[in-house]
């Protein structure tokens, strides 16, 4: 059972997208798009403003319902999750235009992210029951250790509004790291760093990867850190892939080129 | 089956009323995305104010008609000195202002005209006709004409009018309106005022049946508000039809399910139809599916 | 995770104390012990329907200022607890204290039973659902008058209602300190709520749906159930509201209270649940001065007070005191600013900023793709 589904999972990949189209009325967001990621691998999705990469995400989160298409991870179908579910999946993921707790604090947004594999309940919290005060200050200190790493310590009291972008994206991540993803999807992480701070990032993203082994998909214009960071680069345009594989094959595509010059139809 | 027919006939001459109140919603609704809780109280203020002119001496029809212009103006004012600061607040507080507003209006109602009962003047003769046995007042018919009448008028203004194709664009983008050259701002104006005159109108026909006081809309903006619901909050159309099947549905709860409802409750099943109604969906009957964006 | 877990001395509680609040919380704490004594037992009347209206905002802050869910007909779950009360102690016999409980499981079960349609509706189409319950309450005592004493109401005999021979307290006294008790257990109850897991998922709600969604909180769930709970601590304070006042009838509880509750709570605090304290006294005491004024001048100054209240000072009074005890510590201490924080801060706005989360139109009550589960 177990050899089986881990056969399956290398043979075909550990996230799996096949034939997923979304439509909203007339715009065909994505239109059969089709890849898949291998463990701990680093898949950077890039295409053009509108491509459908976000609304990929979306799919993948549960947000968005299909039309038609399948997704799975590790073998397991999550599209048959309720969206609410995925994050029991293993599956984390950071918005483009950020999409935090503002009235909370950082610290607390972080908590947050541990919120699928933590138990309290109401009774649990009105009545401070042992397991679950032992349960929360467990979780604080994971995500006080978190902040550590992405070096927001120092904001941890501080709401989680009236921050910088780019300091808030990292508050974010945060937030996907306490889930304890096997998948971590980033929609444009970089955006709102400084230089400096995409390559810093960079470093961040590949150590993760490293120490946590993930599994990451990577949304970002930014193709510098793209190309250094993934493992392989899948392209979209109009919701099509059309482009697939390392960052120097996908380099070298002239269909990318052409979707990028906007010369493609 | 006569007695059927009354039922649907005496329940339509009250829908007409949740229908008008509900237009003055949808209007509002239109010009500012906004639910207003104080419709009700706004068109009790407005009939007071037409029974005090007609008090003075002027001819009812002529007391409704100043009304409703001192109406628009007033109506254009609230949305100025009131809605204007909070129209890019969140849903709470522009609720919690109309909210606001609601309460101040039945105060300032209160304390201008007392809480004594008065008796409101029928601006229609008293006239019946009577077809197969079924009795019909002159006042329904008139009442009934105006609100098609009002409803039409509306739908043309929304479908028709560079107004009203620029209150459609200026609730679902704002901004992109504003760029194109839309006066956000003054439509919303008139949204208000206009629908200031339609209350005035609510208010005005449904003071005869009610009697003057106070409080005297609180359940017909309840009902009202039933009504746009069930239509839709953007469709002229969907208030009137809501507003008449909700009137029908309580006059005929009260003749067939009395036993069980009695005459307290049967206000409650044409709102237990609602709500059941929102739930299968939830965008109304005749109102658009808005389209989710991320 | 290889990553090393470290203590951290800082506090990121809500609720974060400084001396000059603990001193003057010792100060309100001894005061509502020792003013019972020294105050007619009029006043304590009073005082016992200020704490009664503060459970009722109370109410109101947890599902509408922590979860987002507007509540305009809490009216109904006040008087569901206190016609619970009324029947159980004037028909049955029982004794007063053990209807409590009664009453606040009744009232949850409705609040959830409510809160499950309320869950697709948002905004405006909530408060008009919660205002026709608010609306309905009145009519259905009325229509079962044989069961409720209808508008001509039903009075509790007083001795059915006398302080127990242990307390050794008066009437009147006894009511006021259970009322304090109960507001006291309700604080607490409710502060280490919103301190935990859940609290952060309840605010997480309110703060923005579709990231709640993501991190794995079901919505329907945690929504009712905190629309069940604010509606048990409704009914609590209305099973109070009978023992103290000793009558009921459907005139009691007419639209109006659900809308004053609501103002109770805005006023005192929507955002912070020691608001509802102010809430409280504001809801029993400002109309005792204003109607002997003039009988709308009440629903004037609610009406205006809400509006100023919410273009000024979203956080009401308790934000206000908040930041005046913040001003004062810093005199006194010269310590940095903020360090004593005991307001939840407010939303910023109650859209999710984010483009990237879907967003129901205006004009669309439906809860956000994925809220439930399919
Ligand atoms: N909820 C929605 N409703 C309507 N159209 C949508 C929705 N979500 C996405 N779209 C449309 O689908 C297409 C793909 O959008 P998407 O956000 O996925 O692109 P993207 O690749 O993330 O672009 P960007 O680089 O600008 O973030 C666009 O045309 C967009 O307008
Ligand atoms: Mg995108």
């Amino acid at each position: 059972m177990l050899a089986a589904m881990l056969e399956r999972v290398c043979r075909v990949g550990f996230l799996v997208v096949d034939d997923v189209v979304v439509t909203f009325g007339g715009v065909r967001a994505l239109d059969g798009a089709s890849f898949a990621v291998e463990v701990s691998q680093i898949c950077g999705l890039i295409g053009p403003n509108g491509a459908g990469k976000t609304s990929l995400f979306n799919v993948i989160s549960g947000l968005y319902r299909p039309d038609a298409g399948r997704v799975s991870l590790a073998g397991q179908d999550i599209l048959a999750l309720p969206a609410n579910g995925v994050a029991r999946a293993g599956i984390a993921r950071t918005f483009q235009n950020l999409g935090l707790f503002a009235s909370q604090s950082v610290l607390e947004n972080v908590m947050l992210g541990a919120y699928h594999r933590t138990r309290a309940g109401f009774l649990g919290g009105m009545l401070r029951l042992p397991a679950a005060t032992r349960e929360g200050r467990r979780i604080r200190d994971e995500a006080l250790a978190i902040l550590d790493l992405l070096g927001l310590g120092r904001y941890a009291d501080h709401p989680a509004q009236g921050l910088p972008f780019g300091t808030l994206k990292r508050v974010e991540l945060g937030r996907a790291l306490a889930a304890h993803p096997r998948l971590l999807m980033l929609d444009e992480p970089a955006n709102g760093l400084t230089h400096g701070e995409v390559a810093e990032f960079g470093e961040l993203i590949l150590q993760l990867r490293e120490e946590l082994r993930l599994t990451v998909l990577l949304v970002e214009h930014h193709m510098g850190l793209v190309m250094g960071v993934s493992d392989t680069v899948v392209a979209l345009n109009f919701g099509r892939k059309i482009a697939e594989g390392t960052p120097d094959e996908v380099r070298q595509n002239d269909d990318l080129i052409a979707a990028y010059l906007g010369t493609a139809a | 089956m006569t007695y059927f027919l009354q039922q649907v006939v005496d329940g339509v001459s009250t829908g007409v009323i949740y229908a008008l109140l509900g237009l003055a919603m949808v209007l509002i609704f239109r010009a500012t995305g906004i639910i207003n809780f104080a419709q009700g109280e706004l068109a009790t203020i407005a009939a007071f104010f037409a029974w005090q002119l007609n008090l003075w001496g002027l001819p009812i029809w002529l007391a409704i008609a100043a009304t409703a212009v001192i109406g628009f103006g007033a109506g254009a004012a609230i949305e100025r000195v009131v809605i204007r600061p909070v129209a890019n607040k969140d849903h709470f507080t522009l609720i919690m202002v109309t909210l606001g507003l609601f309460m101040i209006t039945n105060a300032v109602t209160g304390l201008v005209w007392g809480y004594t009962i008065q008796a409101f003047p029928d601006p229609f003769p008293v006239a019946a006709w009577t077809v197969h046995g079924v009795s019909l007042s002159l006042a329904s018919v008139g009442t009934i004409v105006i609100v098609c009448v009002v409803g039409f008028l509306l739908y043309q203004l929304f479908h028709r009018t560079r107004l009203g194709l620029g209150m459609r664009a200026a609730i679902s983008n704002p901004e992109s309106a504003r760029l194109s050259g839309i006066d956000v701002g003054r439509m919303q104006m008139i949204g208000w005022g206009l629908a200031a005159m339609v209350g005035t109108l609510a208010g005005a026909l449904a003071a005869p049946k009610l009697f003057l006081e106070p409080n005297m809309m609180l359940g017909v903006l309840t009902y009202a508000f039933a009504a746009v619901i069930v239509g839709g909050l953007d469709s002229p159309l969907g208030a009137v039809v809501g507003g008449l099947a909700i009137g029908v549905t309580e006059n005929l709860a009260g003749a067939y399910l009395y036993d069980f409802v009695g005459n307290d409750l049967k206000i409650a099943v044409p709102l237990a139809l609602v709500f059941g109604i929102l739930l299968v969906r939830p965008q109304g009957l005749f109102g658009r599916r808005a389209v989710a964006r991320a | 995770m290889r990553i090393s877990l470290r203590e951290r001395g800082t506090s990121v509680s809500p609720f974060a104390t400084s001396p000059l609040r603990t001193a003057m919380m010792g100060v309100l704490a001894l005061a509502a012990v020792v003013l019972p004594f020294v105050l007619s037992s009029f006043v304590t009347f009073q005082l016992s329907m200020a704490l009664i209206y503060a459970i009722a905002a109370l109410s109101i802050v947890l599902l509408t200022g922590m979860n987002g869910q507007i509540a305009l007909g809490h009216g109904a779950f006040f008087g569901l607890g206190a016609y619970t009360t009324a029947i159980l102690v004037q028909n049955h016999g029982w004794h007063f204290l053990l209807t409590m409980p009664v009453g606040a499981l009744l009232c949850f079960v409705l609040g959830v039973l409510i809160g499950i349609p309320a869950l697709r509706l948002r905004g405006a189409y909530l408060a008009v659902l919660t205002l026709s319950v608010a609306f309905l309450f009145p009519l259905v005592i009325k229509r079962f008058n044989d069961f409720t004493g209808g508008s001509s109401g039903m009075t509790i005999s007083q001795d059915l209602l006398d302080a127990p021979e242990w307390s050794g307290l008066s009437r009147d006294r006894f009511h006021y300190f259970l009322a304090l008790l109960v507001l006291m257990v309700l604080l607490v109850l409710t502060r280490n709520l919103l301190r935990g897991r859940t609290g952060r998922a309840i605010v997480g709600i309110r703060d923005n749906e579709i990231a709640a969604i993501t991190v794995g909180i079901h919505l329907p769930t945690v929504k009712t159930i905190t629309f069940g709970i604010s509606a048990a601590f409704a009914g609590v304070a209305g099973c109070l509201y009978t023992v103290t006042i000793a009558f009921v009838s459907s005139d009691a509880f007419p639209v109006q209270m659900s809308i004053n509750f609501l103002i109770g709570a805005v006023v005192g605090g929507l955002y912070n649940i020691y608001g509802s304290i102010i809430g409280g006294l504001v809801l029993e005491f400002l109309p005792q001065y204003s109607q002997s004024l003039s009988p709308s001048l009440t629903a004037f100054v609610y009406g205006a007070a809400l509006i100023v209240i919410l273009l000024v000072m979203p956080g009401g009074a308790a934000a206000l005191i908040g930041k005046a005890l913040d001003g004062v510590g810093r005199l006194v201490s010269g310590r940095r600013p903020g360090s004593g924080e005991s307001t939840v801060a407010v939303p910023v706005s109650s859209e999710p900023i984010s483009s990237e989360s879907i967003r129901s139109g205006d004009d669309d009550p439906v809860a956000p793709a994925g809220s439930s589960p399919p």
